[in-house]
């Protein structure tokens, strides 16, 4: 038994030593998005530019820029230009878009389409809920621009506290383990390119914490108007357009407040990753072109 | 929980501590142990259909103690029906009712009348057909009087339950598994080397080839009619190889989990593309089902000793019921039809036994011609027949196969994946890699059990860095055979 248990140390330990210099050779492990407080918020920090990249073989490459604000975007959102459509577009990861090019997400793709006519800023970033597209919508876009569109799904509906509004609590400090985890390339890549930390967390969510099981139920009528968060959506007003996927938003939520409404049709395959529809450009044109396609019809 | 899962990473570590470590003083312990974390590994999917296994324990044990107590012969053949009914009436009620039903249905109107049933809705617990007929072969063993019954029940739940083949193999006899769990096991270091590589080995067919053709695969079959006859036999080769890598996949990580714990599981497949018939092919895939075939239905019926017709009568049965076992659906029976249709021929003309020698016949690695043209003709063969086996309904297959055959000379589709419009050459240099380096085991250049401690270490840390390399980031993608 000693003899194996030795094998398998060794195994391991050598595989490690050549996971790193693989890892580091064909750069396949992207730096941690470094975090920051922006007036108060945790949000990503301002001007870092650097790749995402997520998968085994970094199948998800993408460039991304912060910009004075915390949002990855290559806008500055205190400038707003006079002579254009001002578009405001509130989200999670999705709207953050670090999954595909700066240059290429949502926002640039409908000024794309509408040949400049138009500004969009994205405010996105991953972990986001109602909480905080209410206290996003309240501090940086109600009465400046011309059209906001918040991306929703059942899951952010339910929560109670900000992901990073407001969050000074959640920065990350840099101890020592912090320091290690920067600098074992192996470590960062099986975390963030495989997800390990979060499979687990699902896992304990799943099978251990009973709460978690409930807080997606929201089927009927019932539970539904019970779990989801009214406070939250009353920060909104009725200049909010809701941005949702049929099976992703319950049809009651449409139907119990009075919101405008797109539904982001996916016309096209996933291009550039198959196993998730937003991972990837053709999803983002999806987006672009359902938000495009509701402006041309609702011209103010 | 899924071999390929993070689960699993934390599962068996704690249960491999607990067998050698705090278990290994009594053998009880031990067995209870992996009843325990059977019904664990098990349970993770849907813990209510462990009662189904449980019954099945409880119902073949009494019927396993009570052959031992009669020797009057109607008694006992009361008792095996008893098993049977049990057994095939669970397995044919949440795998079979609501197709008999969709069938009947469609047979009504030719008789001009009504059904006063409906279908209902019935989720297929996980492996019941596996563990259903690994139970069986003990009731019917203890009937034929070839073992004595144990009266153990711990090891005998060990038995039924055993988590590395609980839900896709090897189907073990319990004249080989059942004394492995009743004897003390000794802890092995060779026995655990391989098992570690044939876990690894098992992880790589599954997670590097067959879930990296899957997603080109899953993608031709549904919109095959926008593909050129090109890109569908590539679908039809690629789906020819995932299938074969995940369900031998799986049966290697069963075998290397078992070797971890001391016990050995039979071989499931024995390189079968590389057969020069359709016989041999038949003698090396899922060698679990087609001798459990072959030793309870076929013999049974009179196998080849009767006069031609009966044999020939006796070779559809068997692969027809074969097709049924895999699903409830025309697609597998049509499947195990032409393969019967396929067989026979060589049955007629006894040369079904041929190829019984191992590959290369030469002097050289590299296999003569002519055995390469039997081996390419006869892995074209089966890559036919398992159009019907993916398709959704036997007219889905037809239809694909007219497309295929609709040859024009479009190429462009050769070199994209037309799932995300990535050039195939990962899928083409994995495939190709793989079917190197199986030939190289079957021609022994390359032994995956190497004793040499520092080429297993390369080996095993080599294949551990693919494996981490090419798992997706989406959730774990489930084993092709579950659902049988």
């Amino acid at each position: 038994m000693k003899n194996f248990l030795r094998y398998i140390v060794v195994t391991l330990f050598f595989t490690i030593v050549i996971l790193e210099i693989v890892v580091r050779f064909f750069a396949l492990s992207s730096h941690t998005l470094p975090n920051s407080i922006v007036n108060g918020d945790n949000l990503h920090k301002p001007y870092a530019d650097d790749v995402y990249l997520r998968g085994g073989l970094a199948e998800i490459k993408g460039h991304y820029v912060i910009n004075p604000q915390g949002f990855n975007s290559l806008k500055d959102y205190s400038k707003l230009p006079e002579n254009k459509i001002k578009i405001a577009i509130i989200g999670d990861s999705y709207i953050e878009g670090l999954q595909v090019d700066v240059e290429k997400s949502i926002g640039r793709i409908i000024e794309e389409q509408m040949k400049d006519t138009v500004e969009v800023h994205e405010y996105g970033k991953s972990d986001a809920n109602i909480v905080d597209y209410g206290l996003i919508y309240q501090k940086y876009v109600k009465g400046k621009y011309d059209y906001v569109f918040l991306w929703v799904t059942n899951k952010d509906l339910t929560q109670k506290v900000p992901g990073f509004m407001g969050r000074k609590d959640k920065i990350i400090k840099t101890n020592f383990a912090r320091k290690i985890y920067q600098k074992a390339h192996f470590v960062r890549y099986l975390n963030m390119n495989h997800g390990i930390q979060s499979k687990v967390i699902d896992i304990v969510n799943k099978r251990f914490s009973p709460s978690s099981k409930n807080e997606y139920n929201i089927s009927n009528e019932e539970n539904f108007l019970k779990k989801i968060n009214h406070d939250a959506i009353s920060s909104l007003d009725e200049s909010v357009v809701i941005l949702y996927e049929s099976e992703k938003l319950n049809p009651l939520f449409m139907s119990y407040f009075s919101f405008k409404e797109v539904e982001i049709i996916h016309k096209r395959l996933p291009k550039d990753f198959g196993f998730d529809l937003h991972w990837n450009l053709n999803g983002r044109i999806n987006i672009a072109e359902s938000i495009k396609k509701y402006i041309n019809d609702n011209k103010k | 929980m899924l071999f390929n899962s993070i689960e699993f990473i934390f599962f068996l570590p704690l249960v491999y501590t607990l067998y050698w470590f705090v278990t290994n003083k009594n053998l009880k312990n031990q067995n209870l142990l992996i009843v325990i974390a059977s019904y664990i590994f098990y349970g993770w999917w849907d813990w209510r259909f462990l009662s189904l296994i449980i019954f099945s324990t409880v119902s073949d044990y009494s019927v396993g103690y009570l052959l031992s107590k009669t020797d009057t012969k109607t008694k006992r053949k009361f008792l095996l029906w008893v098993s049977l009914l049990t057994n095939l009436g669970i397995l044919g009620f949440f795998k079979y009712y609501n197709f008999f039903l969709d069938s009947l249905y469609e047979l009504m109107p030719i008789f001009k009348t009504t059904l006063g049933f409906n279908t209902i809705e019935i989720i297929l617990p996980v492996g019941i057909s596996f563990y259903t007929f690994q139970t069986l072969s003990y009731t019917i063993d203890v009937y034929k009087q070839k073992m004595k019954p144990t009266k153990d029940f711990i090891a005998f739940a060990a038995f039924v339950s055993f988590f590395p083949q609980l839900v896709a193999g090897p189907i073990e006899r319990a004249s080989h598994l059942l004394p492995q769990i009743l004897k003390k096991r000794t802890f092995n270091y060779e026995q655990s080397i391989q098992g570690v590589r044939l876990i690894l080995w098992g992880l790589i067919k599954k997670i590097v080839i067959a879930d990296s053709l899957a997603l080109s695969v899953n993608e031709i079959f549904l919109n095959f009619s926008l593909y050129s006859p090109l890109v569908l036999i590539i679908g039809a080769v690629f789906f020819s190889f995932q299938i074969y890598c995940d369900f031998s996949g799986y049966s290697d990580i069963a075998r290397g989990l078992s070797k971890l714990l001391g016990i050995e599981l039979m071989v499931n497949f024995d390189f079968p593309y590389f057969s020069r018939s359709i016989g041999e092919f038949w003698r090396k895939w899922h060698i679990s089902l087609s001798t459990w075939f072959r030793d309870y239905i076929y013999i049974p019926i009179g196998g080849s000793r009767d006069t031609t017709s009966k044999s020939i009568r006796n070779i559809f049965i068997i692969f027809l019921v074969s097709g049924f076992w895999h699903g409830a659906n025309w697609t597998f029976i049509v499947w195990g039809g032409i393969h019967a249709l396929l067989f026979i021929p060589s049955f007629i003309t006894k040369t079904n036994r041929k190829h019984t020698d191992e590959l290369p016949k030469t002097k050289y690695i590299v296999p003569s011609f002519r055995d390469f043209i039997l081996i390419l003709r006869t892995f074209l063969i089966v890559a036919v027949t398992w159009i019907f086996f993916r398709a959704s309904s036997v007219e889905h297959a037809f239809d694909f196969i007219k497309h295929m055959i609709d040859w024009n000379l479009d190429m462009n589709f050769l070199v994209y994946n037309p799932y995300d419009n990535q050039p195939l050459f990962k899928e083409y240099i994995y495939l190709l890699g793989f079917i190197i380096i199986e030939y190289l085991i079957v021609s022994k250049v390359i032994n995956l059990f190497s004793k040499n401690v520092r080429k297993g270490i390369i080996i095993d840390s080599f294949m551990i860095i693919i494996i981490i390399l090419n798992s997706p980031v989406s959730s774990n993608l489930s084993f092709i055979y579950f659902q049988f």
